[in-house]
């Protein structure tokens, strides 16, 4: 948990997320999806202002 | 004091980030949706708009100087037909359909043009000027989203918690487990799956052609941010921070878009013979701590509905945009009601399909005032939170 005055960064606002074409399966069409290589997560930015 | 009426409206499909619409201008991506709900409505005279507001939180790049403006002249609207961009960050598109309620049940209007537009995806780097001369050293901002050019004195009073952390303060704060978390992120894709699947979302929809370096135009028609997933594929997303429950699959998304609604007085909805979908017919808004800016709804919920004289029993479609898990059942939890709740988000939400900043809000009311006349039911609230800490909520009625 912060507390004020604890600056937030660029890197709080990337995170993994399900890969968006095998659906976090990491096989796609009957091989390794070539999205995320596999593994079934992407990264990706974190939205709201 | 006059009705506002909220008449129909339409939107840009929602691009990811670096996607489909991120080729195209947000001033374009807003006159797209202006010029979409003048040929939806061609019974209305158009010159005798009173004003166009659109919400925008961005504004530094190519969607400075006053957007709302320029998009009313890149849509062909008569020069006479003024416009002003608001900025409530999160909230601006809601703020303006509010505010154009506010104008017309005022007597100083009868026809506004109230949306939104954000091209996240376009969002520029800036740079501050030097301080002195000769500096061998240049800040750059990236203007995507959360905190630039921060103020020290604002640092110390209140923190500047990037937008994920606020959210994971209200995981913390309330006790909110990654499991409930990812199960609401589930139902927010699978309501937006069966809305896409049912026709659902492309009532609202204006496709954009997109016009490509070579060959034919691209035409995107549909949402592109909703993936398949599962309770499973969510579990397995590394936390934003050690220890923490606030993912990605858990949050909203960092998207592209622009919406457009008429707002009308009940005179020009006979003059033009228009079928208003809903009566807008109060707007409230709400400060809360900056760190916990999610809780901001619950707030500004009650708020509004206190000055209605209405209970939270007494909603029949409540929507909630959904920056993060975290956020959104808190405030649920907060309202008394319960994690599933089938009134709440009927039609998913922003974690399944993005959230364009100063757009959202215009969706919202837009697919609000639809669900609401489809259902054939009264009431309907329409509620956001807001960066650096603030709620916003709108109340709908059955026209």
């Amino acid at each position: 948990m912060s507390t004020p005055g604890e600056p937030g960064s660029d890197g709080d606002q990337v995170g993994q997320a399900s890969c968006p074409d095998c659906a976090g399966r990491g096989e796609r069409d009957g091989g390794s999806c070539p999205t995320c290589a596999g593994t079934g997560v992407v990264d990706e930015l974190v939205g709201d202002a | 004091m006059t009705t506002a009426y909220l008449v129909d409206g339409v939107r840009t499909p929602i691009g990811r980030y670096g996607g489909g619409l991120s080729s195209v201008r947000p001033d374009d991506l807003a006159a797209h949706a202006l010029r979409s709900l003048v040929e939806r409505l061609p019974s209305v005279d158009w010159s005798s708009v009173d004003d166009v507001l659109l919400g925008c939180a961005n504004q530094a790049g190519e969607d400075n100087r006053n957007v709302a403006r320029m998009a009313t002249l890149l849509a062909g609207l008569p020069v006479e037909v003024p416009g002003a961009t608001l900025n409530r960050l999160c909230g601006s598109g809601l703020d303006a359909v509010g505010t154009a309620a506010r104008a017309i049940r005022s007597g100083d209007a009868d026809l506004v043009v109230a949306g939104g537009v954000e091209s996240m995806s376009r969002a520029p780097f800036v740079m501050p000027k030097a301080e002195t001369a000769f500096a061998r050293t240049a800040e750059v901002h990236d203007t995507t989203l959360g905190w630039r050019f921060v103020n020290p004195l604002m640092q110390s009073l209140h923190g500047t918690d990037s937008m994920p952390q606020t959210g994971q303060n209200v995981a913390d704060e309330l006790g909110i487990s990654r499991e409930d978390q990812d199960a609401f992120a589930l139902r927010s894709q699978e309501r937006t799956a069966r809305a896409l699947a049912s026709g659902r979302l492309a009532r609202e929809i204006a496709p954009v052609s997109v016009p490509q370096k070579r060959g034919d135009a691209v035409v995107v028609e549909r949402d592109e941010h909703p993936r398949e997933t599962s309770l499973a594929a969510l579990a397995k997303l590394r936390p934003l921070f050690p220890g923490g429950s606030v993912t990605a699959g858990n949050s909203s998304g960092v998207n592209d878009g622009a919406a457009a609604l008429l707002v009308a007085s009940g005179r020009a909805v006979e003059r033009y013979g228009l079928t208003p979908l809903a009566r807008v017919s109060a707007m409230a808004s709400t400060g809360v701590p900056p760190r916990v800016m999610g809780l901001g709804p619950e707030p500004a919920t009650r708020a509004l509905l206190d000055r209605a004289g209405l209970e939270v029993d007494d909603v029949d479609v409540l929507e909630l945009n959904e920056a993060f898990a975290a956020q959104a059942l808190g405030v649920l939890r907060g309202l008394g009601l319960p994690d599933d709740a089938e009134h709440v988000n009927p039609n998913g939400g922003a974690i399944a399909l993005g959230h364009p900043l100063g757009m959202s809000g215009a969706r919202l009311a837009l697919s609000t005032a639809l669900e609401l006349a489809d259902r054939g039911a009264r009431r309907a609230v329409v509620t956001m939170c807001i960066g650096v800490g603030q709620g916003i909520a709108v109340l709908l009625e059955a026209a």
